[in-house]
């Protein structure tokens, strides 16, 4: 009896303790549709501005894969104020930094600044989405660095194609069946107009969200967004897919040889739903409880004592419209695939028929919490979650309620989320071999 | 296309005529703004343990940073000791085993480093005054085994082996070495024999002589309330006991009084490591501590400044030239490097001392000085953001007895320096006239022209130690034919050999767990089929059949290069050596020593190179430099092994490709002389 009344004041201690400080932003819209968020922090004099666009790969036509993410290289070319080449020039030179990413689902671009040079971030992303200049030089100097960079990520790089081997044995309408680098045969093969139609299509202010975080007055930087952003003609409405994959019914196998490769892998993947999904969250905790650190489950089974495994990794890959689940891991010596799925099975049935424990479910907490909190830690952070949440979650306070959600997931919603996704009869089980093991 | 553009431009000048701002080049930059650090709190514990406390509960999460600044200490012949002792500290302790004290850590979410010279934690609030308990007892109570301490030792050793060919590793040992001197902690490094003579005894008085809290620097930075992490404090750390501080003062270290080369030969090496410098006496608190960052952003700070501008961006001599101005307590330095190609060393030392005479003599721009001023002001704005930088901070200011406005005025400081202060602290601190100009490279290939330069050259070994001026000239009698003609009597003599038409030969190596086998079958004049196995499948089939070959590698047939088809046309199989006889195109390259044999070097083409046994006349082994995508070239080479009498020839039966700390060995499981072969096993694949 004192023993439970211990944990229940235990319990309301961390529940107490927990984090509860804000991220406080303001948000609203100008004329030509782009959305404005603004987080303000005085704490240091650092300021993020930020564009993310609601266009990623999923928005690539079948026959022209890979336009999103060459166009996350091309707007870096220039604009009709700046000249090839000056974008990464401009931003070093007065103490910056920049970086940009392209997903299934968005294409961001950053800039971080000292929060005197705030106004330069706002001019280069405006020229950005005003007026980059798409010519043949640029797109033929891109269609080389984007060449290159799939040599470097995936044709050259061992197990490069597992990816797209999951993707593809997951949909089969969906536009996620294919990675945002897409094919280079679809980029060799695009003419000038058609990248021009795509800019006109999709970077237009009202497909996006401006996020300017840092140290700033709230009416002067109002004032400068109005100035930069504000003359950028609002584009068309900007069109959506909408393709519901038919549910898997039956486990698919397949095998998969890769010439870089000497180890063999063993894929076990299942289909998940969208990251706006309250599943997704409880999958995120599964994948924690399966391999997160040294002491959780396949880790210390197949890893640390039976010695069968090199690595085992449960991940989680969420998107907008769908997600996917794997669970990946490389044979010891001579031990078989077959072996391996054995025993991520076991620990799959385990959590499928038994509730964790509680130490387990505390650590979970005090992990999600942590992660939690670092990704608030810093301002860039922060500025890509408020342009994520808005733009693909349709809720920017997930930002402050996030942890929440986590935190109300409870052992019996893991078990039952357990039996709802990580199905035999609908995941697919790839051998990923060397290419010397083909027969 | 054109219409958007002139909507584009419509709306362009409608929008300048309209608003504040001319959008044709970057904005102009806001007042530099300045940092609000908060303002840290302090105390001292009786043992002398200084603790810095900032409270930042901008997140619910704390951490906690030990320096254990003790004056500097000469291991000697112990050297190695303190970071044996660091690699053995935070692994339980005598109150709580190994897995009980890391599995707790995972628990909560934490990190806990700890060392000999000090560590840190860090964790959400609710678990800080735990993280820290168990940081003072990992501190106070760690737990030396012999299991561990053997170890961490066999670690530092094979880090040791594994460096003895790693010329950037050795120019570095070397060059500290000579600059502060053998009798100096800056000056010694680790060796086998220092880290052999190191016992668990000598660990555990390190220990007890070092971690004292003395001179140690606590700094809690996060969501904490000083009142209450003071007591914590104090009933955590006020029981470590204070220890007696070393007596021992650094000797002196002396700049040179002229320009002068130090050259460490490594024959293994492909391109040069320079570095240029001097030792300088400035600290933080000196005035001249920004002008000269500044002034040194500008030479070589970065991959915008002058080094490398002039020797890669101009004059592609190297992957990248940086210099760096370190300040000190105890004795700064200068410091500027490169790694160039062999035969541009001499160039390249040439154009770095002229940057420096030119940077002391023009002095710098107004647009240098603008734009070094913000890349350092941006990068420290930017570093602020992170609560281990605001740590550091507020521990220098104690440690290194800055004003408590140090780094509040840090970016007025660098903002008033003008090019005149530049250009006086150049030439206060970069001695043109005084630098030592440390060369680590292939002297056979570089050191001729580094005697056409107008300064002293002065010979060490890998170990830094003082030496004669290596001999290159090749011993007399030893030409390309007598080496060539040694090997062939070596294996069995020119008429046997000459008898041979055809050699096949299965080997096998083990790749991971899996069988690699390699068929390969050469015949006279030139032709060869090689192929790759594994687990019965072809993985590589490689057939020239003397005029014209192809590879085929996982089902695509491709015709060899032509460089690749001119080299196997030159050559004679199944014994090269006898071809190179009368290629007037292989030249003598060099004597070497290697694993305690002399090898007679011979440069069989461009990128390839072969050494025969110098004793035996065998082959020893063969080196090909690959040129990487940079632009720079890595050996890799081929050992040959285990030779055994096959009708009278003598042929390796172990071939040994060194692949990091592994090596691939192919053994011979067969090999036939004069095998029955014809034109169509040479067939080359479309």
């Amino acid at each position: 009896m004192i023993k439970k009344l211990l944990s229940f004041i235990v319990i309301l201690f961390i529940y107490f303790d927990s984090y509860s400080q804000n991220v406080d932003f303001i948000e609203y819209d100008l004329d030509n549709g782009l959305h404005v968020i603004l987080h303000q922090d005085k704490s240091v004099p650092l300021a993020v501005t930020s564009v993310m666009y609601h266009v990623g790969s999923k928005d690539d036509s079948p026959d022209r894969t890979g336009f999103a993410h060459f166009f996350e290289h091309l707007l870096f070319e220039g604009t009709e104020n700046i000249d090839r080449g000056q974008f990464m020039k401009i931003v070093e030179s007065n103490g910056g930094s920049l970086n940009a990413y392209t997903s299934n689902d968005e294409t961001y671009y950053y800039e971080f600044f000292p929060s005197n040079k705030l106004e330069l971030g706002l001019w280069l992303e405006s020229e950005r989405m005003l007026h980059p200049v798409i010519d043949e030089i640029g797109v033929k100097t891109q269609n080389e660095v984007v060449k290159e960079e799939k040599r470097l990520s995936y044709d050259n790089r061992p197990y490069g194609q597992l990816l797209p081997q999951i993707t593809q044995s997951l949909f089969t309408k969906h536009p996620y069946r294919w990675l945002p680098i897409g094919s280079m045969e679809h980029l060799d093969a695009a003419t000038l107009d058609e990248f021009i139609a795509y800019n006109k299509k999709f970077y237009v202010p009202n497909n996006a969200v401006l996020v300017v975080a840092g140290n700033f007055e709230i009416d002067d930087v109002k004032r400068k967004i109005s100035d930069y952003f504000g003359p950028i003609p609002r584009g068309e409405d900007v069109p959506r897919i909408n393709i519901t994959e038919d549910p898997i019914t039956a486990e698919i196998k397949k095998k998969f040889y890769d010439p870089n490769i000497q180890l063999p892998m063993g894929l076990v993947s299942y289909r998940i739903p969208s990251f706006k999904d309250r599943d997704a969250y409880v999958l995120d905790m599964i994948s924690s409880i399966l391999s997160g650190g040294k002491s959780s489950r396949l880790y210390k089974k197949m890893v640390d004592d039976k010695k069968v495994s090199v690595e085992v990794q449960a991940v989680n890959l969420s998107f907008e419209d769908y997600g996917i689940y794997v669970i990946l891991s490389l044979p010891v010596g001579e031990n078989t695939l077959q072996t391996l799925y054995d025993n991520i099975d076991e620990e799959i049935e385990k959590l499928k028929s038994d509730l964790i424990s509680d130490r387990e479910y505390e650590k979970l907490q005090n992990e999600f919490e942590n992660s939690f909190i670092s990704t608030n830690s810093s301002m860039s952070g922060i500025a890509n979650s408020l342009a994520s949440y808005y733009l693909l979650h349709d809720n920017v306070n997930l930002i402050n309620e996030r942890l929440d959600i986590y935190k109300s997931i409870t052992k019996e919603e893991i078990r039952d989320v357990a039996n709802k996704y990580l199905k035999k009869d609908s995941r697919a089980i790839i051998d990923y071999l060397p290419e010397s093991a083909k027969q | 296309m054109k219409y958007i553009k002139i909507i584009l431009l419509i709306i362009f000048s409608v929008n300048v005529a309209n608003s504040q701002i001319d959008r044709s080049k970057p904005p102009k930059a806001g007042p530099a703004p300045s940092i609000n650090l908060g303002n840290p709190k302090s105390f001292v514990l009786d043992n002398g343990l200084k603790v810095i406390v900032v409270e930042n509960n901008k997140l619910p999460r704390a951490y906690a940073n030990l320096d254990i600044d003790n004056y500097p200490d000469y291991e000697g012949e112990l050297k190695g000791v303190s970071s044996l002792l660091g690699s053995m500290m935070g692994n339980g302790t005598k109150n709580q085993s190994k897995d009980s004290y890391n599995e707790e850590v995972d628990y909560m979410g934490a990190t806990l480093v700890l060392s000999a010279s000090g560590g840190y934690v860090s964790s959400l609030k609710r678990y800080f005054p735990r993280i820290l308990e168990m940081m003072a007892d990992g501190l106070k109570n760690p737990k030396f085994t012999k299991e561990d301490f053997e170890k961490e030792k066999n670690v530092a050793l094979e880090s040791i082996k594994s460096i003895d060919k790693d010329v950037q590793n050795i120019a570095n040992r070397v060059h500290s070495k000579l600059r502060f001197g053998a009798n100096h902690p800056f000056g010694e490094f680790e060796t086998n024999e220092s880290l052999n003579n190191i016992s668990l005894k000598d660990v555990q008085n390190y220990y007890k002589k070092y971690a004292i809290p003395n001179n140690a620097y606590l700094t809690i930075v996060g969501d904490v309330k000083y009142e209450e992490i003071k007591p914590l404090i104090e009933s955590l750390f006020g029981d470590w006991k204070k220890g007696k501080e070393s007596n021992y003062t650094l000797p002196q270290a002396k700049n040179l009084n002229n320009i002068e080369i130090n050259f460490v030969d490594m024959s293994n090496a492909v391109q040069s490591e320079i570095y240029v410098g001097n030792l300088m006496d400035i600290s933080m608190t000196n005035p001249d501590f920004f002008a000269l960052k500044l002034g040194n952003q500008i030479l070589g700070g970065s991959s915008t400044a002058r080094l490398f501008m002039n020797l890669r961006e101009d004059k592609g001599f190297t992957y990248g030239s940086y210099s760096s101005a370190s300040t000190s307590r105890y004795k700064g330095s200068f410091t500027a490097t490169a790694s160039v190609r062999n035969e541009v060393t001499d160039s390249a030392i040439t154009e770095i001392i002229k940057e420096i005479n030119l940077i002391s003599s023009e002095g710098v721009t107004d647009e240098e000085l603008d734009a070094a001023k913000e890349k350092y002001v941006g990068s420290f704005i930017m570093s602020t953001e992170q609560p281990s930088t605001i740590a550091n901070f507020a521990t220098n200011i104690a440690k290194f007895n800055l004003p408590e406005d140090f780094y509040e005025k840090y970016l007025e400081n660098f903002q008033s320096v003008t090019t005149e202060d530049v250009k006086r602290v150049i030439n206060k601190y970069l001695l043109k006239d005084n630098l030592r100009v440390l060369v680590v490279g292939k002297g056979q290939d570089v050191l001729s022209s580094l005697e056409g330069m107008p300064y002293d050259i002065k010979y060490f070994d890998k170990e830094g130690n003082a030496t004669e001026k290596p001999d290159f000239s090749t011993p007399t009698g030893i030409t390309v034919e007598s080496v060539l003609n040694n090997y062939i009597d070596a294996i069995g003599g020119m008429k046997k050999v000459s008898e041979v038409n055809a050699v096949s030969m299965l080997a096998e190596a083990e790749v991971q767990g899996m069988k690699l086998q390699m068929v390969n079958i050469q015949a006279k004049p030139n032709k060869q089929v090689m192929m790759m196995m594994m687990m019965g499948n072809t993985m590589m089939k490689m057939v020239f059949d003397g005029e014209k070959g192809s590879l085929s590698q996982q089902g695509m047939n491709n015709p060899l290069p032509d460089d690749q088809v001119q080299k196997m046309i030159n050559s004679t199989l199944p014994f090269e050596e006898i071809g190179w006889l009368n290629d007037g195109n292989v030249k003598f390259s060099s004597v070497e020593e290697e694993d305690g044999k002399t090898l007679h070097v011979l440069q069989v083409s461009d990128n390839s190179f072969v050494s025969y046994d110098a004793e035996t006349g065998l082959k020893y082994k063969q080196t090909e430099l690959a040129n990487m995508p940079d632009g720079s070239k890595v050996p890799q080479s081929t050992y040959f092994e285990d030779y055994r009498d096959v009708n009278g020839i003598l042929f390796p039966y172990t071939v040994k490709i060194p692949m990091g700390p592994q090596s691939l060995d192919m053994n011979v499981i067969n090999l036939t002389l004069n095998p029955e072969v014809s034109d169509s096993d040479f067939t080359v694949e479309n």
